[in-house]
């Protein structure tokens, strides 16, 4: 079955595990060439969704496609997608290039036209100097800038980034935005989920807030910004703290929109977050 | 937990310290009704081989425990570097004090009511205390050196692994072959004509058997002097381990083109995901070989044969199979048998790409069966030939080791997958590696036995000869059928071992 319509596309995609719900019903849709700002707390259920959107995991309800292709058929995807896990996937023992090297042999890319590539991006984000040490000395941004050339290295249509901008220094993290922003522009989709709001707030054109495995609201910064129907001036993390304190079990408390009771309560809630850890 | 274990210490160490204590006592009664000339000599040497024994294992657990302790940045900010180092020798003085004052005490008063000289009870006490206030600080500051040149050499960072390799395979080596009074004799001529050797003298106070009152004192004031030396150096040392601007060793790497013209010839012949799956596991294994120090565990079978081979000078019909069977379980266990969990962190993007089943299960078959069979099958052979086999004996033997090395890897796949392991563990103080799961372990190691059985039978001496003798053909024919059975065992199963690790590859899914 294929679907030509949207990059990304899910229906009452649903996880469990055991009686916990992970992600609840998710229906998105994400057009081709755009940016999709994936925002939530910690436990949101952010990186279930992006695993069930990639495939690694298989959801319990619902569909989901690629490119108008089930992920169900991992067969049908691989080529379509990159993905960047919050972890970086590194070996410590190799190099940066050989790393690299090992993920281009695995996509089975042409040998010249793999070190072609593999060599700009390292030249892109300044890693030429460092491409022959071995990664166990590298630091936690070089790792990353790793982790981001090799989910992009095959050009995907449909990149999923978890945390890009995590562990890198201004410079970096700003080459790895105005990487994104080229994309789009190209035409690839990217799917972002940060934690950074200024981030999304740049990039996305569409940004879904995720909470509790629900996705509480959705629509561009600008929208989401007037829904708030607060003063001049309202940030993107203004809406974010609202609509994930407006949920939360002391919702009633306080009025729905009072970004600072949410702050509070969102401190309340983060041990319970944690627990769900990013399933 | 901690109580149990040392619950079951106690009881272990009861018996020995029951016969410790009444050892005591016979030896008290034998001193009693001797020549004392040569006993002074006796008890001198005695406790200076006891101050080696105390500073060696002192220094052991300072090296691999007391000096590791639990955030140790976070003591060194909140009190000096001098209580840090001062409570950790403190707190080994009373650990070791526990136990020895303890048995010590009852050995003591045993031995003084063997020799009937209730004198000798606090001479030897004070004794023991002695060797333990000089011994424990001696064994911190030669653990303290040790890891000061280890910081600070650039050669020994580097060959740190390789060092404690050689340091392992040497104390292997000396319990094997019982060689330890070889290294023990120089130390101790070395110590004997210092005030080490007055400890015996000390503890002989009151025996009658020609001790020195004038060295007793002596040993009392060494002690002393000993102490605030030891203080001073251990205050110096620890700031200098601690405080230290190490060596920072940047493990730079061949440019790539390098090492893929290593491998060129590989290249060519397989599939770039294939290619590029063997190349890293080589690499990997290259540059963290204590990652793979399992691959050691068929050592300690193949230990005995080897030694009793050296020692004889002949070898035996059964060293070409135990050679046989350890190149074949490490051929397939080394990186064919955790197939999933080893790709680590790397394991999302893995399964992402393009045939992962095919280039992981095939791919790392292959680096365990080109980099160990060339080798099994060469030792196979040369010991099938030096033993008392026939010559068409050992060749029969080394097409076995062929096949079972080559398809041990297959057999590995499918277990491993089935049974994988992801988290790291501990393969050494400072290194963890995700390494096969124990239950992978068992079963590859029963399928290998299994598979490799008519192969052993056949070729080992007795079993291989009664069959002969009873089928009414000759051994090579035995040989040979053997290794027939066993390279059909070990096709079969590795076939299928290898369809259920691609199938589960191919849709493995992580949550």
């Amino acid at each position: 079955m294929t679907r030509d319509t949207n990059a990304i596309e899910t229906r009452e995609l649903t996880k469990r595990f055991g009686t916990e719900i992970a992600v609840d019903g998710l229906d998105l849709t994400v057009d081709h060439g755009t940016v999709y700002g994936f925002l939530g707390p910690n436990g949101a259920g952010k990186t279930t969704t992006m695993r069930m959107l990639t495939s690694l995991t298989r959801p319990t309800d619902g569909e989901a496609w690629i490119d108008g292709r089930p992920v169900s058929e991992r067969d049908s995807i691989r080529t379509s997608i990159g993905y960047l896990p919050e972890e970086p996937p590194v070996f410590d023992e190799l190099t940066g290039r050989e790393q690299l090297e090992y993920f281009g042999r695995l996509r089975d890319l042409p040998a010249t036209e793999m070190e072609t590539r593999i060599e700009d991006w390292l030249d892109r984000f300044d890693l030429i100097d460092d491409a022959d040490k071995r990664i166990d000395d590298y630091s936690k941004g070089m790792r990353q800038k790793i982790g981001l050339i090799q989910a992009l290295v095959h050009e995907p249509d449909v990149v999923f980034l978890d945390e890009p901008t995590s562990g890198l220094d201004p410079r970096a993290a700003r080459t790895v935005l105005d990487v994104i922003a080229e994309l789009t522009d190209h035409g690839h989709t990217v799917f972002l989920s940060t934690h950074i709001l200024s981030v999304v707030e740049e990039l996305a054109d569409v940004v879904g807030v995720l909470y509790e495995g629900d996705l509480v609201t959705e629509g561009s910064p600008a929208e989401l910004t007037a829904r708030m129907e607060a003063e001049e001036g309202t940030t993107l993390e203004d809406v974010f703290l609202s609509v994930t304190a407006e949920r939360g079990p002391t919702a009633s408390e306080s009025a729905p929109g009072n970004a600072g009771d949410a702050t509070a309560r969102r401190d309340g809630r983060a041990e319970d977050d944690e627990r769900i850890a990013d399933r | 937990m901690q109580l149990l274990a040392l619950a079951f210490a106690g009881v272990m160490l009861l018996p020995f310290s029951l016969g410790g204590v009444f050892g005591a006592y016979l030896a008290g009664g034998f001193i009693a009704g001797s020549e004392t000339e040569p006993l002074i000599e006796w008890a001198r040497m005695a406790f200076v081989y006891g101050w080696i024994f105390v500073v060696g294992f002192g220094g052991y657990r300072a090296y691999a425990v007391a000096l590791r302790p639990d955030n140790l940045d976070g003591l060194l900010t909140t009190v000096s570097h001098r209580d840090v180092i001062g409570g950790l020798v403190l707190a080994e003085l009373v650990l070791w004090s526990a136990f020895f004052l303890t048995v010590g005490s009852a050995a003591t008063v045993a031995f003084a009511v063997g020799a009937g000289s209730l004198l000798t009870i606090p001479a030897l006490l004070l004794t023991l205390c002695l060797l333990l206030a000089t011994g424990i600080p001696a064994g911190f500051i030669l653990a303290l050196g040790v890891r000061n040149a280890g910081v600070r050499s650039r050669l020994l960072s580097r060959l740190r692994t390789l060092f404690l390799f050689l340091l392992g395979i040497g104390y292997f080596a000396l319990i094997f072959t019982n060689a330890f009074a070889s290294v023990l004799e120089p130390i101790y001529r070395v110590l004997a004509p210092t005030p080490i050797d007055w400890f015996g003298d000390l503890a002989a106070s009151g025996l009658g058997i020609g001790a020195s009152p004038l060295r007793a004192i002596g040993a009392v004031g060494f002690t002393g002097a000993f102490v605030v030396v030891a203080i001073a150096s251990l205050y110096r040392l620890a700031a200098w381990l601690w405080y230290a601007d190490g060596v920072h060793i940047t493990h730079e790497a061949e440019r790539s083109d390098d090492g893929a013209s290593r491998f060129q010839g590989l290249s060519k012949v397989l599939s770039q995901p294939v290619f590029g799956v063997v190349a890293v596991d080589w690499k990997r294994a290259r540059r963290s070989p204590i990652s793979l120090s399992f691959a050691l565990y068929p050592l300690i079978v193949l230990a005995g044969p080897s030694v009793t081979a050296v020692q004889t000078g002949e070898i035996g019909t059964g060293l070409p199979l135990w050679i046989l069977l350890s190149g074949t379980w490490v051929s397939g266990s080394l990186f064919a048998l955790n197939v999933v969990g080893q790709e680590g962190a790397a394991l999302p993007v893995t399964l992402l790409s393009e045939a992962p089943d095919r280039s992981l299960v095939i791919g790392h078959v292959l680096s365990g069966a080109l980099l160990i069979a060339p080798v099994t099958v060469a030792a196979t052979v040369i010991a099938g030939i030096l033993s008392p086999h026939s010559v068409p004996v050992a060749a029969s033997l080394g097409v076995s080791a062929l096949v079972l090395s080559a398809a041990s890897g297959a057999i590995g796949t499918g277990i491993g997958v089935v049974f994988p392991r992801f988290e790291a563990v501990s393969v050494s103080r400072s290194t963890k590696a995700i390494v096969p799961s124990a239950f992978a372990f068992a079963v590859y190691s029963v399928a290998v036995l299994v598979v490799s059985l008519p192969t052993v039978i056949a070729h080992s001496g007795i079993a291989g000869h009664a069959l002969a003798s009873v089928i009414g053909v000759n051994r090579l024919a035995i040989g040979l059928s053997g290794t027939l059975v066993s390279a059909v065992f070990a096709c079969l199963v590795g076939i299928v071992s290898m369809y259920v690790a691609r199938d589960r590859v191919r849709d493995y899914r992580l949550g």
